[in-house]
């Protein structure tokens, strides 16, 4: 969204186009106005989250306002040192970037009324689909990067059919073919890269030639996040500013008023695991072609993308199942991610904790009437009994 | 070769099938698939089985099982040594069937828990602490004993004053955690301390369902959202715990005092308990008035209420009951099983138990079995893995074995989704009108 409008604003000085700038600006008051519910709810959930998870660290003997100090590091803000240290902003950036895309997977499912939770199981077939292309194919420089992302995303859409067939066809509930082929894909894996992928190492694939890498940038952020950034502001337009896009909302705001209105409603279905396969295909890639993690390679323990896509689940909730809500809930969650480190080098606070603690967030948020209960319920306190 | 160009036909063919079937999708008037593909449901059907097949056919082709020695090693496996492998089988049927029981009741009073495997991830951990320090047992009993007390006696002050229902809370709640004690006492002294582990496993699940079914049926909260957030919450809760109590990372060996004592080698005191939950939970559904209740509560809420059933408290209590006997079985791997707890012990059983309640159709008794056989399939996965020949020639076939239960569960469904559909108001929060 920034380098977004950033650009744009360049465009503007040098080619003066006004009316797209005003129509931009437009565009972004008119979110305000509607964000800040949304918003409100969002931090009121990170705050019950944080508040349990102080909770826990003071019923087991630490100091959790030293401790939230310290997971700050990894936002890069050094509260102590007085310094905001780059590196580890990057790290949390590198962080988020799968995460925005299995969030986009979710959200985009939800949008269309599907609970589709199958990003987990095309985070594993996209990041063994790049690894094998990038690993196991020479191609020119260019073209091997966007041949392996661009296979990596079909194979995570493939991966996201079945599941939309029987859906459409058989009226199997989504819920329960996801969870099917996440399984199916964490026993499925591992055998291809043992058996098939394999290379110096018997438990990896072969490491991705550097024809097929994403240029670094600083810490393990590389140029992928420019691609996941893309998809984002894609899948904005997309759903907002195109014709199957409002089709696609429509069947999950009102599936009936889709109905009378003649909107195929198969087909927006259809639409929405397939974006959500390619989302997560390239999830999976960025963390193989677009992060050196085990010198770009993805182990057989599938330990570098296990619980990306669950995790995308809880950055859409906190994201309001928004593309670009989705990026800032991802920061976040990142953030917390990677100062979990630091929580447990400086206190000795186990850094799973955060996970929980993302957890309850997930859990708060699940209540679509928490605000308004919030203030019934301040206003009962505050209401003298008669 | 002829095996794998027959395959491959059969691949291409059923992809085709499902591509033409997408194109019917397209919007347009005119049908582009042929006539016989054109009947209602059996056609959906028929589609999403071909597509289920050539998905098969994928996996075995990738897996490199399209070989006659499959056969070969399918035939000797039908003639290995029956007995100990179904024996071993009981000790995976155990958890699975009790979750699965839990679930169909629950999901049959309306309520969809997906966070079982966060269930068992707790109570892996939180049983078998219960079970080393008497302290934490005793007050888990007292606590839940005081919550249940206090729950009763304000259902039964219901038409009472303000204070009246204060003064009951306080005394139900006093009377119910002195019971609670007295019981686990009892439970540490007679059966010693793994029962007892066992039974605060139970208890963690009770709270966790506890939990869910209040913010599901009050606060109308999303249930897949929920049982997605208990199951991430719990990811984290468990290496949490396990590094904050015993100080030692993704591992910890429990005591043989404690562990539940096996017959044979394999049988379990707590398979038969979990036999017997399944027969009298069958009794219950289908053999009592409350039964009938759970099930209208889950197709016509509305009904139920009309006749003076409180839906609310029946989906509460139906949910949490069904969620401790999952925590039973997740207090079990760890104590009754591996005798150890590691981090990665119970990933995937969970939703394995979500399958088994898919392919029974949340029938009890059908879940006995189903989870019997799932286990077996998964004893059978690791009996492939540790024989020679099998594993150096077949190496695919340990993995492929491993998603049997999950290719199953889509096949079922597909098939019998018309025939025994889910509760119609399954995940749908009642609103009174």
């Amino acid at each position: 969204m920034i380098t977004c409008i950033e650009r744009n604003a360049n465009t503007e000085i040098s080619a003066g186009e006004d009316e797209v700038v005003v129509k931009l600006f437009g565009i972004i008051r008119e979110h305000l106005r509607t964000l800040k519910r949304p918003l409100a709810e969002s931090l009121f959930a990170l705050f019950i989250g944080l508040l349990i998870g102080a909770t826990l660290m003071l019923v087991f003997g630490h100091n959790p306002i030293t401790g939230y100090i310290s997971m700050l590091k990894g936002f890069g803000l050094f509260i102590r040192e007085v310094s905001f240290n780059q590196t580890e902003f990057l790290e949390a950036l590198a962080y988020s970037v799968p995460l925005t895309l299995t969030a986009i997977t979710f959200a985009v499912g939800m949008r269309a009324g599907i609970f589709n939770i199958g990003a987990e199981g095309q985070v594993y077939m996209g990041a063994v689909a790049a690894a094998w292309i990038g690993g196991h194919l020479v191609l020119p420089t260019g073209i091997h990067v966007l041949v392996a992302t661009a296979f990596a995303m079909l194979v995570g859409a493939l991966w996201a059919l079945l599941p939309a067939i029987l859906k459409i066809f058989a009226g199997v509930h989504e819920v329960i073919s996801s969870i099917m082929l996440n399984w199916i894909a964490f026993f499925h894996v591992p055998y291809l890269i043992i058996h098939h992928f394999a290379g110096a190492y018997a438990e990896r694939t072969a490491a991705v030639l550097p024809t097929a890498r994403y240029p670094v940038i600083g810490a393990s952020l590389t140029a992928v996040i420019f691609v996941a950034i893309a998809a984002c502001v894609v899948v904005y337009f997309l759903l907002w500013r195109t014709r199957a896009g409002y089709e696609l909302r429509l069947v999950g705001d009102n599936p009936d008023a889709a109905r009378y209105a003649g909107v195929n409603i198969r087909r927006a279905i259809l639409i929405s695991f397939i974006i959500g396969g390619l989302a997560a295909g390239l999830a999976g890639a960025s963390q193989v072609i677009g992060r050196p993690l085990l010198g770009w390679t993805l182990p057989a323990t599938l330990g570098t993308v296990f619980g990306l896509g669950f995790s995308g689940i809880g950055v859409a909730v906190v994201g309001r199942n928004h593309p670009i809500g989705g990026i800032f809930a991802a920061l976040l969650f990142a953030g917390m991610l990677n100062g979990a480190k630091f929580m447990e080098y400086d206190y000795g606070i186990p850094s799973d904790l955060v996970v929980a603690i993302q957890g309850v967030i997930i859990l708060a948020l699940a209540v679509p009437t928490l605000l308004p209960m919030i203030r019934k319920g301040v206003k009962k306190i505050g209401r003298r009994p008669k | 070769m002829i095996l794998e160009g027959i395959t491959f036909a059969l691949a291409i063919f059923a992809l085709g099938l499902s591509l033409m079937a997408l194109l019917d999708t397209s919007g347009t008037k005119t049908p582009k698939v042929p006539a016989w593909l054109h009947g209602e449901k059996i056609r959906g059907r028929i589609i999403g089985i071909v597509a289920i097949v050539a998905f098969v056919l994928y996996l075995m082709w990738a897996h490199d099982l399209l070989r006659v020695e499959l056969f070969e090693y399918t035939a000797r496996a039908l003639t290995e040594n029956w007995t100990s492998l179904i024996l071993a089988a009981s000790l995976l049927a155990t958890p699975l069937t009790l979750a699965a029981v839990g679930e169909c009741l629950s999901e049959r009073a309306g309520l969809f828990n997906i966070g079982l495997e966060g269930i068992f991830f707790l109570s892996v951990v939180i049983g078998v602490r219960g079970a080393e320090n008497q302290v934490v047992g005793l007050g888990a009993g007292a606590g839940a004993g005081a919550v249940i007390g206090a729950l009763v006696a304000l259902a039964v002050a219901e038409k009472l004053g303000r204070f009246a229902k204060l003064v009951a809370a306080f005394v139900g709640g006093l009377a119910g955690g002195l019971i609670g004690y007295f019981i686990m006492s009892i439970v540490i002294a007679g059966l010693g301390g793994g029962a007892a582990g066992l039974l605060v496993g139970a208890l963690t699940g009770a709270l966790i369902g506890f939990i869910f079914s209040v913010m599901a049926v009050y606060l109308r909260a999303n249930q897949l959202v929920l049982g997605m957030g208990i199951n991430i919450f719990a990811t984290g809760m468990l290496a949490f715990l396990l590094m904050t109590i015993w100080g030692f990372p993704g591992i910890h060996s429990v005591r043989p005092v404690l562990h539940i004592p096996k017959l044979l080698g394999y049988l379990t005191p707590v398979f038969f308990v979990a036999v017997i939950v399944a027969i009298v939970a069958h009794i219950i559904l289908h053999k009592t008035l409350f039964g009938l209740r759970i099930r209208a509560a889950g197709e016509k809420p509305e009904a139920v209420d009309v006749a003076g059933v409180r839906i609310d408290r029946m989906r509460v209590l139906v949910c949490t009951a069904g969620a401790a006997l999952a925590g039973l079985g997740g207090a079990f791997f760890s104590l009754g099983w591996f005798g150890e707890i590691v981090k990665e012990m119970a990933v995937g059983m969970g939703f394995i138990a979500l399958a088994v309640v898919v392919v029974a159709g949340l029938e009890p008794l059908l879940a006995l079995v189903v989870a019997f056989v799932f286990g077996f399939v998964r004893v059978l996965a690791d009996w492939v893995a540790t024989s020679a020949g099998i594993s150096s020639i077949l190496p695919g076939a340990f993995y492929l074995m491993h998603m049997v239960p999950f290719i199953v569960t889509l096949l079922v469904v597909t098939i019998f989704i018309g025939r025994r559909p889910f509760p119609k108001a399954l995940g749908k929060p009642y609103i009174r009108e």
